[in-house]
């Protein structure tokens, strides 16, 4: 008798919802292209690098469908839902509606890999067993064609009991088909619930994961077929690479080359930079009188720059430029510019003249120091 | 029974059964041959590690690489093992299976180990 817990998702949060607040997780092992995806279908630029495991929090944006603007949520790849790593804890918190604030997802994309379907049908197996409305994106399968990796969606569909779009999420393919499948399944109630029992939870002999494997192993060799061929070269690279001598001299031209970009190649940027800020400081210098209006210039020129890096930091962390957002961004840059040295005086002097509190302010330090340095 | 082997980073945490066990370490298979695991020794995260991965009693693995790390062939990917771990993972040898690769044969050989 198998003692693994049965899948519980928190039900009383996923009853329906209103347009706007419908949410839709995707889901999938590392490296399967759920930020890709998610960028695809939201439009947003968020960076990952290529390996494993680099989603380490999960990012939420709106996507609009026929059915209406729907959240977005990507999250970290996993393996299984048996989490052993903070991320994965994450995904899986969120997936079962245990995350604070969070309800269960309305719809699951199960992100998977055309190229390693058996890979990622474990996980395909404990997700579709939460009983949540799932869609399958088959993704990467344009790089799946070009290795001669063929895979029937109908079978797999059949076989997974949820419908299975194939995309490509790098090249846009699948896309649209992909929406409109969304916006039938958060339609129509039920459609895409996979009612399938594979798993032991619910009691058979033998480990858990062996019986997952036996049925995801089944699952590939029905629905897809990988040529003998495939992987070939990357293992003879990987054949070489992992010698131990051609090993470290490969990791010694990596280090040597990044150490060149950095040292040699970067300085040709640097140099025209600081020559173009250089020649900028002496043209802007000669143009406008020091005395004047000088302070001025620099509030200015401190405003723009820390509203700059605001804006930047806001677009580097995934976040949409809102009111509330461009409001504190204003205000914080503001106060910075009047309070930067050279601004001070003059900024200060701006502002207060307006005010009746300036002129009796002047009146008495006019009394009692008649040449102040506030009048320069 | 349960205790550490190795030191520092590569340490891991085993159960040595009671029983001797059939077969070799995997840490011991020449490349290419295929086998079917017969215990997992370790146990805790890199237990659980290991059997989600798909190292767990009777699914079939290709070792594609000796040395350390190891890389075997494993539900259609290739994993890389720290020798030290895999000294840990006992299988003897598929006598069915000769090419793991095909997934015809696999298909076919589903659920003989």
């Amino acid at each position: 008798m198998i003692t693994s817990a049965a899948p519980q998702v928190d039900r009383r949060r996923t009853t329906p919802k209103r347009v706007g607040q419908a949410t839709v997780a995707l889901i999938g092992n590392p490296n399967a292209g759920k930020t890709t995806l998610f960028n695809a279908l939201t439009g947003l630029r968020a960076r990952t690098a290529n390996y494993p495991g680099i989603t380490v929090d999960w990012r939420k944006a709106v996507v609009r469908l026929e059915y209406g603007a729907t959240n977005l949520i990507d999250l970290p790849g996993l393996y299984s839902l048996d989490a052993i790593t903070p991320e994965e804890r994450v995904a899986e918190s969120v997936l079962r509606g245990r995350l604070d604030g969070e309800a269960a997802p309305d719809v699951v994309v199960l992100v998977m890999d055309a190229t390693n379907l058996e890979r990622n049908l474990f996980l395909a197996g404990q997700v579709l067993e939460l009983g949540l409305p799932t869609v399958v994106a088959l993704n990467l399968i344009d790089v799946a064609r070009t290795s001669q990796i063929s895979t029937d969606a109908d079978q797999l569909a059949l076989e997974l009991q949820c419908p299975v779009v194939p995309v490509s999420a790098r090249t846009g393919e699948g896309l649209e088909q992909l929406k409109a499948v969304l916006s039938k399944v958060m339609l129509e109630d039920g459609c895409g619930r996979a009612d399938i029992d594979r798993s032991c939870t619910l009691g058979c002999s033998g480990c858990p994961f062996v019986d997952r494997y036996n049925w995801a192993e089944k699952v590939a060799a029905d629905t897809s077929h990988t040529p003998a061929s495939h992987g070939r070269r990357t293992e003879a690279i990987d054949r070489f690479l992992t010698q131990l001598l051609v090993g470290l001299a490969a990791c010694l031209v990596v280090m040597m080359a990044v150490f060149y970009l950095i040292f040699y190649l970067a300085e040709v940027p640097m140099t025209l930079i600081g020559e173009g800020f250089a020649w900028a400081g002496t043209a802007v210098g000669r143009l406008i009188p020091a005395q004047a209006s000088g302070g001025l210039i620099w509030s200015s020129v401190v405003f723009v720059a820390v509203w700059s890096v605001i804006a930047l930091a806001l677009r580097v962390a995934g976040r949409r430029l809102s009111w509330p957002t461009i409001a504190m961004a204003t205000v914080g840059s503001l106060l910075v510019a009047l309070m930067s040295p050279a601004g001070y005086s003059s900024s200060c002097r701006r502002f207060a003249s307006c005010s009746c509190f300036y002129r009796c302010w002047k009146t008495a330090a006019t009394w009692h120091v008649p040449h102040s340095s506030w009048n320069v | 029974m349960t205790s550490s082997t190795g030191f520092g980073y590569s340490s891991v945490e085993v159960h040595k059964p009671s029983v001797e066990i059939d077969g070799q370490p995997l840490a011991s298979v020449a490349a290419t041959r295929v086998m079917v695991v017969s215990d997992v020794g370790a146990v805790g995260d890199d237990g659980v590690r290991l059997k989600r991965m798909g190292i767990c009693n009777g699914r079939r693995i290709q070792v594609v690489q000796c040395g350390d790390p190891l890389i075997v062939r494993v539900a259609g990917c290739r994993l890389g093992i720290s020798k030290n771990l895999a000294r840990w993972i006992w299988v003897k040898p598929c006598q069915l299976c000769s090419e793991l690769r095909d997934s015809d044969k696999v298909s076919r050989l589903q659920g003989a180990p």
